[in-house]
Parts: structure tokens; sequence; C-alpha cells
């Protein structure tokens, strides 16, 4: 069996799920096999929302075999080959699924929690977070999606469009870039823009891991 | 068309486990479904009622309540209508008296009955396991493991009620419900029975006496024979292995047991997988204990397998060993890694090299990462009535929170809910409180929640005198699972009028003589409104009106009202006294670095333009801005 687990975290209001569901889509698309589990119950804004995307095609040999069969939608422990975090700290909390191997992209500019607002928790600087990730992959990548898209495009809209292009620059994605890029199309309003956010995120993958 | 509506047999679509159940219930001909919205059961109604479009003989509601909706389904049965109704575990209890005959009468038509259960209540006030419901009620319960079988069992569930005179059960816990994945398409029914017709059947309706008696042992008499069935249901399975230590699971566990033993690289372990854990298949289960030196239970919460396979095992005199909650606790949700890290300590077996190193990582840093917690939205009704009340009530003021997105309030900077345990908690034991003790009570309840069980509350209070200051939150929305209408939706988000309750109206029929109605973001006159209701006696009732504020934005971007509006901080005027940045915590305004140091600024992306922080602010350094968009653009 061959799988790709990706996780993808951030804050309620931030565009999660829909970013989970272009990745799943772009796989029915693909004709690959495609599940994960959504935290979202409770999503009011700020709070984590996370969604788990995993692909998997079976070996012929295993069509039948009843241990492959039911496919969960939870990626275990140290099992995700792809982090995409829309929040530094939400970077940080996903932890517990990255191994040495995996490569994390991460939102570079924090966003504000309730307890840091009233004073009662202070936020770790970036490159405090950047260093606890590298203790376990040295595979990294910090950027400023929401600034590269406000640059752009002049506001927030292509931060997503722009993390997949990254993913499937740094990633090994067992859907093609036309799937991913069809999928955008069929989905969101605005292609043109978000066909130049896509080749931008290819774009920002060219700079090193840092 | 929605993908979820094709009759294209083996087709591929994406689907959230609450889709596929739906579609299970298309396929197998469904023509009545109801349900009360709940996480994470919610989206069930939500898929049903699209697909009327397609299917236009289809009847789909959103009911009152969960008691209202199972009795919908139960006579839509009686009247030869298949039937479906969901809720979420919680919903159970409200339910669980037509439940409780369901059974005895049982159904004409096939009726399954939807439960969303939620393992370490990430979105309830609690995590029953309404799997022991069946020891009493007798409805059979299927548990599907992932998508493609949340499907294929409700589909099977409706043939199976009818076969069995009994509603079916399926039970499909958070992470199955909001599981997104493929899903194949099974063929659409020819024929679907959308209109029926009540025949009558007083020996099984009228359950009353002796006849009810009667239906009680013909209840039971339907689990036995499904029970003697069971084993060519083809819902429970065994996949045999050569060690002599074998699992028993159920649904997700199953899919997560699968997946551990792979981790683990244990492909020989023998497994026993129940598709159906009630009534359970006491041959099978005795058979599978009988060939082995042990056996590992893998269930979260109480354990519903290990209890009903011990009673069997003990008739059977088989003694094999088992282990269940002594490894996997009776609290909180069981993952994959739970079952990966219990199965590695009951059969052995390691984990991968670096598999850890992650969450190694985090147990480190912990320490140092600020928890987030949910925040209303900008531009939220609750926020601002939530910030009127905490500046109107003393410190002895008794909170008494609900069931809704106001239960927030739980949180800082408000803390104005006591307490949260069920729907209708707040005013249901405030008015109690009230009539005890002698500090001010304010109940806090939305709209929805109010329609669903408070309105026999605040009857009760008003009749029995209660002192009690009652905030009906009249958000006009069902807002927290997903925006369904509630009974105050006047207005569709595409315009599309709606008969409403009159709010007002209505709790002045019940008797209270002081009603007062309040724009949630005009908070100063709130403010005033709220100390005249704090200092007075009786029952009062605010209705406090503001539109969810997802529902308005979504409403202005198809109805745009050609005006744009823009609201700005100005950090000369700003002295950083807080209140806007912290009491308020309007998520719109942040923290910035500026010249000469930190400065708030507003988020145009993010603010909805209520103006509340403009009117809270005491330097005058919020404006809000407002120009008619020019014809040119």
């Amino acid at each position: 069996m061959r799988r790709y687990d990706i996780l993808i975290a951030g804050i309620g209001g931030q565009g999660v799920i829909t970013l989970g569901t272009l990745l799943k889509l772009a796989a029915i698309r693909a004709g690959v096999e495609v599940t994960g589990a959504e935290r979202r119950g409770g999503a009011q804004r700020e709070g984590r929302v996370t969604s788990h995307v995993r692909y998997r095609t079976l070996e012929p040999e295993e069509a039948e075999n009843p241990r492959r069969q039911a496919f969960s939608g939870l990626i275990p422990r140290g099992g995700a080959h792809m982090v995409i975090a829309l929040e530094p700290l939400e970077a940080a909390r996903s932890l517990p699924l990255m191994n040495p191997d995996t490569v994390v992209i991460s939102e570079v500019a924090p966003r504000t929690p309730t307890a840091v607002r009233l004073g009662t928790a202070e936020y770790p600087p970036v490159e405090r977070i950047r260093d606890w990730i590298a203790e376990v992959t040295p595979r990294v990548c910090l950027v400023g999606l929401e600034a590269a898209s406000r640059e752009r495009f002049g506001s927030l809209r292509q931060v997503n469009v722009i993390a997949l292009g990254l993913a499937s620059a740094l990633g090994r994605l067992p859907v093609p870039d036309e799937a991913l890029l069809e999928t955008v199309r069929e989905r969101l309003p605005g292609f043109d823009a978000n066909r130049e956010a896509f080749a931008l995120g290819r774009e920002l993958a060219g700079k090193p891991f840092y | 068309m929605n993908p979820l509506a094709s009759p294209e047999t083996g087709r591929a679509v994406l689907a959230m486990g609450n889709e596929a159940l739906a579609r299970g219930g298309i396929e197998a001909g469904l023509g009545y479904f109801s349900t009360y919205p709940g996480t994470p059961a919610s989206e069930v109604g939500t898929v049903l009622q699209g697909l009327r479009e397609e299917f236009p003989g289809l009847y789909a509601e959103i009911s009152t309540n969960e008691h209202v909706a199972a009795l919908g389904a139960l006579g839509a049965s009686w009247a030869g209508v298949r039937s479906m109704v969901a809720m979420k575990h919680v919903g159970m209890n409200v339910a669980a008296e037509p439940f409780h005959f369901a059974g005895y009468t049982g159904v004409r038509a096939g009726m399954v009955v939807v439960l969303g259960s939620d393992p370490g209540a990430t979105s309830s006030t609690g995590e029953q396991d309404d799997r022991w419901y069946s020891l009493h009620t007798h409805l059979p319960v299927l548990e599907p493991a992932d998508i493609q079988e949340a499907k294929e069992m409700t589909r099977q569930a409706f043939e199976l009620s009818e076969a069995y005179d009994l509603p079916f059960v399926v039970n499909a816990p958070s992470k199955l419900c909001h599981n997104i994945g493929t899903l194949r398409l099974g063929p659409l029914p020819e024929r679907v029975a959308y209109r029926g017709r009540f025949e009558r059947n007083p020996e099984r309706y009228l359950n009353l006496f002796d006849f009810a008696v009667k239906n009680h042992g013909r209840c039971l008499a339907n689990v036995e024979r499904l029970r003697a069935d069971a084993g060519r249901l083809g819902l429970n399975r065994v996949i045999p292995g050569r060690r002599r230590v074998g699992i028993v699971c159920s649904g997700l566990l199953f899919a997560y047991a699968m997946e551990a033993l792979e981790i683990l690289g244990l492909d020989d372990v023998p497994v026993l997988k129940v598709g159906m854990s009630y009534p359970l298949d006491p041959r099978l289960v005795t058979r599978f204990l009988e060939g082995l030196d042990r056996a590992v239970f893998v269930e979260e919460l109480e354990g519903f397998l290990e209890f009903q396979a011990k009673r069997w095992a003990y008739d059977a005199g088989v003694r094999t060993p088992i282990v269940g909650k002594e490894l996997f606790p009776a609290t909180g949700e069981v993952d994959v890694d739970r079952v990966t890290d219990a199965l590695a300590e009951a059969l052995g077996g390691r984990l991968p090299k670096g598999r850890s190193r992650g969450a190694e990582a985090l147990e480190r840093h912990r320490a140092e990462m600020p928890p987030r917690q949910g925040a209303f939205c900008p531009g939220c009704p609750h926020r601002a009535t939530n910030f009127a009340l905490r500046r109107a009530a003393g410190p002895d003021t008794v909170f008494a929170g609900d069931i809704g997105c106001y239960t927030l309030s739980v949180l800082p900077p408000f803390r104005v809910s006591d307490w949260v345990t069920c729907m209708n908690c707040g005013a249901g034991s405030g008015q109690a409180i009230a009539q005890v003790s002698d500090d001010p009570v304010v109940a806090l309840v939305g709209d929805s929640t109010f329609f669903h069980s408070g309105v026999p509350t605040l009857l009760n209070a008003v009749q029995n005198g209660a002192d009690l200051v009652l905030l009906i939150l009249d958000n006009r929305w069902v807002a927290m699972t997903g925006h369904q209408p509630s009974p105050t939706t006047d207005r569709l988000v595409d315009g599309t009028p709606r008969k409403a309750v009159d709010l007002v109206g209505f709790v002045r029929s019940l008797g209270v003589e002081w009603v007062r109605r309040a724009d949630a973001f005009r908070v100063r006159p709130l403010e005033v409104l709220l100390r005249e209701a704090l200092a007075g006696s009786g029952v009062r009732v605010i209705v406090v009106e503001g539109e969810c504020a997802l529902q308005s934005e979504r409403r202005g971007k198809t109805l745009p009202s050609g005006e744009e509006e823009w609201v700005d901080l100005d950090p000369e005027r700003c002295q950083r006294c807080h209140r806007c940045y912290r009491d308020l915590a309007c998520p719109a305004i942040r923290e910035e670095e500026g010249a000469e140091g930190p400065v708030y600024v507003i988020d145009p992306g993010l603010c909805q333009r209520c103006g509340v922080c403009e009117e809270i602010c005491p330097n005058s350094a919020i404006t809000r801005t407002r120009v008619r968009r020019g014809r040119a653009a």
C-alpha cells in the first residue's frame, strides 16, 4: 500500500476545511482513493481547526485483503508526510504527527489567541517555533503566505491556493497539478488570480527551507 | 447537480460520513426525514433538505426538537413511508420516551435512527454512549467502520427494520460523521413510496395495558429472532489469524485497530469485527473466544461489547481471559494512537523508529504554547450582548448559561455562564435557584434552544412566580450547527421571506408582563435596559435581536446594498484603554507594532462593521464611514 498523509491546521475562519476539500476533490478527479477526518465541531472563530487528508493506493494483491479494506480518517502519530499550517502556533501543535521526513509548510504571521490578548499568556517568538519543529524534521518552510497574497493580490483570498502551489512543489502529492488546478477552477471564483497564486506558491518553494 | 443525487452506480464521489448516511437512505428509498440539528450529525439534515431538489417527493424537516423528530419518523413509518431520524447522541435523551415504545409498536415501513456520538465531547456537554440505551429500548445497533460502510449499513438497515419489525439505529461517532473521503455510489431505487396511507392496527398502536405487555413480548421475540439470524446477515465478520490472542472491536475502532496492526507489523492477529453490536451474536462471540488464549476488546467509553460478551461467554461456559477496559479508559476518545499503544502492550510489537519524535517534542515545549479558545465571530451579536451584560451585572449575579454559540459566554473575557449541562439547563435550573436564594438570576437562551425546550420552563417560571431575568438571544438561526432556519428566521440568505414567530407576542401570551425588545448591537441602551431588568422582580424577558453575522454577511454578498462602509481606529486618539481589544475582544481588532510602540488596528478583512467598538470607545478613536458606491465601478 502506498500512502500520502497531509495534515492541515489553522484556526476557525482561515479556510482549513476548504483547503482540505480542494486536496480531496483533486484526488477524486485523479482517481486516487482519499479520506480524512475534520475537526470542526465548535469551530467558531479562533479555535483550532484541522483537516486530515489521506491518500492511498492499494497494491493489486491487497484488493481483497480484509485487513486493508477499512480506511480510517486519522493520521497516526508520526505519520504525516506533510503538514500545512496556516498559523505558526498551530504548526507547533501539530508536532505529534511529524517524523524526520515530514515536510512542514507554515504561515509565519501569528494570530493572537485570546489568552495572549488578555495578557494571561505569551506568544512564543516564531524562531522558537521553527526550532521546535526542526528538532523533529529539517524540512521546515516558514513562509509569509498572507504577506505574499496581500502584496500580489491585495487581499488574503489567495492564501490557500499559494499554499497548494507550495505543497505541490515541496511534497510528492499523488495527485497531479492539473487535477489540483482543475479543482480550483471548479470550486473557487477568480481562476486567473488563482492560477497565478498557484505559480507563486511554486516560486516561493524555490527558496530553500529555513 | 449534487453528486450525492447521481444515478451512476459505482461512481466515486467525495462525501462526508454524514452525507454517506444520507445517501444510504436515498438508495433505500427514503421518503420522510426529520432531525433536530446537533454536532456531529447536523449535516445529515442539511444534505437531505438539499436533495429535495433532485428528489421532489422526499420530505425532509428540521423539527422543533428530537422528541418531535422521533415521533414524526415513527408516524411516517406507520403510514408506509420509509423514514429516517437523525440527532446527536444527547438528543436521544430528549427522544428517549418515543424510542422506548417504538420497539413495542414496531414499524410498518423501515425506520432508521442515525445517532451522531461524540467520544471526547469535543462539541458536546457529554460523551454518553447511546448504545447502552438499546439494552432497554431493544433497538438494534449497527456500527459502520468508515464512510463506505456508513452508506451500505444505512441502506441495509431499512430492509432489516422491515424484516424484524424494529427501528434500527446506525451509530456514527464524530470522527466518522466528519470524515470526508471517497464514496462509491450504489444504485438508486426504481420506485420510492413517497406517499403512503395509515392503517389502523389497534393491538399494536394502542400501546396500553394488556396490549403494551403483549407488545413488549413481541418486541423481545423480534430481537431474539434477529439475534438468531445474525450469523447470516453479513454484518459481523471474523478475520482469521494464527495467533492465540485475538481482537474484538466495532465501528471506527475496527479501522483504527487494523491500521495499528499494520503499523506494528502484526498481520496474523485474528479479529472479530462486530457490525451489529446489539443484539450481539452469542454463537459468533463465544466461538471466537473459545479458539483463543486471550481476547482484547478494543473499545472506547464504558465497553458495551465487553459487557455483553462476558454475559454470553458465562452462559456458554467459555472462560477465555478478556482484557478491555484495563487497556482502554472509559473516558475520552480512543484514537488510532491509543489503539496502537494498547495493542503494542497487549500483543507485543514495536512502533517504527522516529514515529514518536514529534510527540516527544510537543511534550517538551507544550508549556510554552498558549492555549487557543474559540471566540465569537467578528460582528457577532452575542459578543455585544455579553459585553453589555458584563457591565450591567453585579458581582452577586447568577448567570444561567445554555447551549448554542453563546455557550462561549463561559470563557474570558465575559464569563457570563455559570453552568452548561443540557438544552434548557439555564432557565430550567436558574428559576429554582431564584426561588430558593436572594441573588439575581439572569438566564441566557438562544431562539432555537428556547423553542426546543425552553417554552415550558418559561411558562413554569411565570406560573410559579419566579424572579428571573431571561435574555432570549434571537440571532434568527440555529447558527452553531450550520445555520438551519429557526422559528424566528424571517428572511433566508437569498432574501426569500419566511414566516417567523412573533417572539415578543409569544412571550407575552405566556403571561410575562415585563417584555422588552432590544437591539444587540446598541450596547449602551441594552446595558440601561439590563440594569432596569435586574432592579425589577418577577419574570422579566428581554428579546435581544441581532442576526448572526455570518448569515447577514452571506446575504450582503448575494444582495449588495450599494453602500460601502469602514470602521477605522485612529491611533492618535486611542488611549489604549483596552476596552475594545480586551473587554470586547473582537478578533478584528489586532495589536501591531507601530513606530512608537504597539498600536491597535482594525482589520478591514475581518471587520463586519457592527459598530459596537465605535459605540463603546470612550475616546472617540473609532469612526464609521459610509459611502455610496459609484456606478462606474
